[in-house]
């Protein structure tokens, strides 16, 4: 059984993107139709998908962290004793939870400059479609954090 | 290029080689620069990071992953490998030669050389085994031919190049056409070679008749079509790659839900999870790279680049030839969408100042990169396909030797006939 926070990451991080490229994928083909069918656009369409697309890249990118799907090579670990692997995956994990930490609070600082600007078409302020990057940068940070602790109590537990 | 930047560089892709994910490594070597840089600014890397993804045209690549991860995950696979069968199933090395072919008919619907080759692997290797051939050639082959994948069009590394390098992607798309068609030629007279002299034999007694091509023709129809969609899609100019990307993933859906019936709610779900994790996990180091190549331009790499290249040579086919070297080489430690998406603007710039046409140059990185997936230390195709066979990377190696030979001579031949790639783009006037 999955506990409360992991299930709350994988609504966050794997069922809103997904659900956020069933959105795009309608919006634009709604679009391409209108577009040819009666000559019209669906209002917005263009700047509401790629919104939607950005959220679901760094959501999507979030999800990955947690499953620990990003590209990476792995070839040298596999060679290596099995204490100094461990120890490289560690050091790798606390690398990724770092720049991760370091990049929410610089897009936390991006986000937060961004209010009193607006979007070109809705006119809505910049800072609701930017707080996805500081959210998904400390998802990012959180589950490099989680995947050290784990490696670490692994490790001890060995 | 300052100090500062090649210690950077260097930093990149030592943490890289020792295990931190592409996305971080690049990130972290991009916020090192602007924390240590006099007038630059993080805020300055969060707007390069989102304007580089808030682009419209970039929709083209989930499109088109959702396209070809329903072709895979609804039964396709197996009826174009059962095509595959009875067009060429009686030549010689017959199972070696369906999985050249899957992967061109395949790779003409996915664009993706991973998803290809586990399919051969995963459906054609076992079988190859059964029939005698060495685990080795069979994953061998099955890796080598899924580097068609990447150069046809749907392929994302096309779509990246011509976005990041101001190239018309549909230029790009028909351009790789024919070098695709050639690597599967040349595959598959290397395949016929290994199996004359190891006497691996046909799965077919003859060749298959008229009504059973028919019949597998038939099976497979809707499938086929896509790909004659896209190329006429293109060729009208009617619709933007976006647009066309997004009719691919509809088509695709309608025909596995409508005619082969084999995608539910369940697997739609999942096809939209799948969706959303590959294209986050290409895209999020386009983002990180796009702060990376923010600092190529502040430093005025491709301005020193150049100026390096022209101190060498002037002629045009050295600078090809140096390029492929350098760009194989880096190839092998650094993984390749990393690589084009930081380079494609710096590679733009050298065509353009060297006369060498940028769909040609194009077409040429990414097969070029694309090789640099067959080997150690970063070759996600290898390691996909030995993972699913067992294969040993020495062996899968010894066996690859061949196809490689012929995939350097080919891209060689590439670049210094430009109108191989060139030719169709021009004929078609688009």
């Amino acid at each position: 059984m999955r506990s409360l926070p992991d299930r709350v990451a994988q609504i966050v991080d794997e069922v809103v993107p997904a659900l956020l490229t069933a959105f795009i994928i309608v919006l634009v083909a709604a679009d391409v139709l209108l577009r040819n069918a009666l000559g019209r656009t669906v209002p917005y369409g263009i700047e509401l998908s790629t919104y939607a697309f950005v959220w679901m890249v760094f959501l999507g990118a979030a999800g990955a962290s947690r499953k620990g799907v990003h590209f990476q090579v792995d070839l040298f670990q596999e060679r290596l004793p099995e204490r100094v692997s461990r120890g490289l995956a560690a050091a790798a994990q606390i690398f990724c939870a770092v720049v991760a930490l370091v990049m929410t609070h610089t897009s936390w600082e991006y986000a937060m400059r961004s209010w009193n600007r607006t979007s070109e078409g809705m006119e809505l302020p910049l800072g609701y479609f930017y707080m996805v990057f500081p959210a998904s940068f400390g998802l990012m940070a959180f589950a490099h954090a989680l995947h050290v602790w784990r490696a670490l109590r692994k490790g001890r537990a060995s | 290029m300052s100090t500062l930047l090649i210690l950077d560089l260097v930093g990149m892709i030592v943490a890289m080689v020792l295990g931190v994910p592409v996305v971080f490594a690049v990130l972290g070597a991009a916020l090192f620069y602007y924390l240590s840089g006099d007038n630059t600014s993080t805020l300055v890397m969060m707007q390069q990071v989102q304007t580089s993804l808030r682009s419209f045209p970039l929709l083209a690549i989930p499109f088109f992953v959702f396209a070809g991860t329903v072709m895979a995950k609804g039964g396709i696979a197996e009826r174009i490998i059962a095509f595959a069968y009875v067009m060429v199933g009686h030549w010689r090395g017959g199972l070696a030669q369906v999985a050249v072919l899957n992967s061109l008919i395949m790779g003409s619907m996915s664009g993706s050389a991973v998803a290809d080759a586990a399919v051969d692997a995963r459906v054609l290797v076992p079988q190859m085994q059964r029939h005698g051939y060495s685990l080795g050639f069979s994953s061998a082959v099955s890796a080598a031919s899924s580097l068609i994948a990447p150069v046809l069009p749907p392929s994302t590394s096309l779509i990246l190049f011509g976005l990041l390098g101001q190239v018309s992607v549909a230029q790009l798309f028909i351009g790789g056409v024919v070098p695709a068609l050639l690597i599967a030629i040349v595959c598959m007279t290397i395949v016929n070679i290994i199996a004359t002299r190891r006497n691996y034999g046909s799965v077919r007694s003859a060749s298959a008749t008229g009504p059973e091509m028919a019949s597998a023709f038939r099976a497979c129809f809707w499938a086929l079509m896509m790909p004659v969609m896209l190329l006429l899609g293109l060729r009208s100019g009617l619709f933007t790659i976006t647009e066309l990307a997004v009719i691919a993933a509809l088509y695709t859906l309608a025909v596995s839900v409508l005619a082969y019936r084999t995608v539910g709610w369940r697997e739609l779900w999942d096809i939209l999870k799948d969706t959303a994790t590959t294209t986050s996990t290409v895209l999020i180091i386009m983002g990180a790279s796009a702060a990376f190549s923010y600092i190529f331009a502040i430093e005025r790499v491709p301005a020193h680049v150049i100026s390096g290249l022209s101190a060498i040579s002037e002629n045009k086919y050295v600078i090809l030839l140096l390029l492929n070297m350098a760009l194989l080489l880096l190839g092998m430690i650094v993984e390749g969408a990393a690589i084009m998406i930081l380079a494609a603007p710096v590679l733009v710039g050298i065509a353009q100042h060297f006369g060498i046409d940028p769909v040609q140059m194009g077409v040429l990185v990414t097969l070029n990169l694309t090789i640099g997936t067959l080997t150690p230390p970063v070759g996600i195709v290898m390691f996909t396909v030995c993972s699913i066979t067992g294969c040993r990377v020495g062996e899968f190696l010894r066996e690859l030797a061949p196809f490689l030979c012929g995939l350097i001579a080919l891209l060689i031949a590439l670049s210094m006939i430009p109108e191989i790639i060139l030719f169709l783009p021009h004929w078609t006037a688009l």
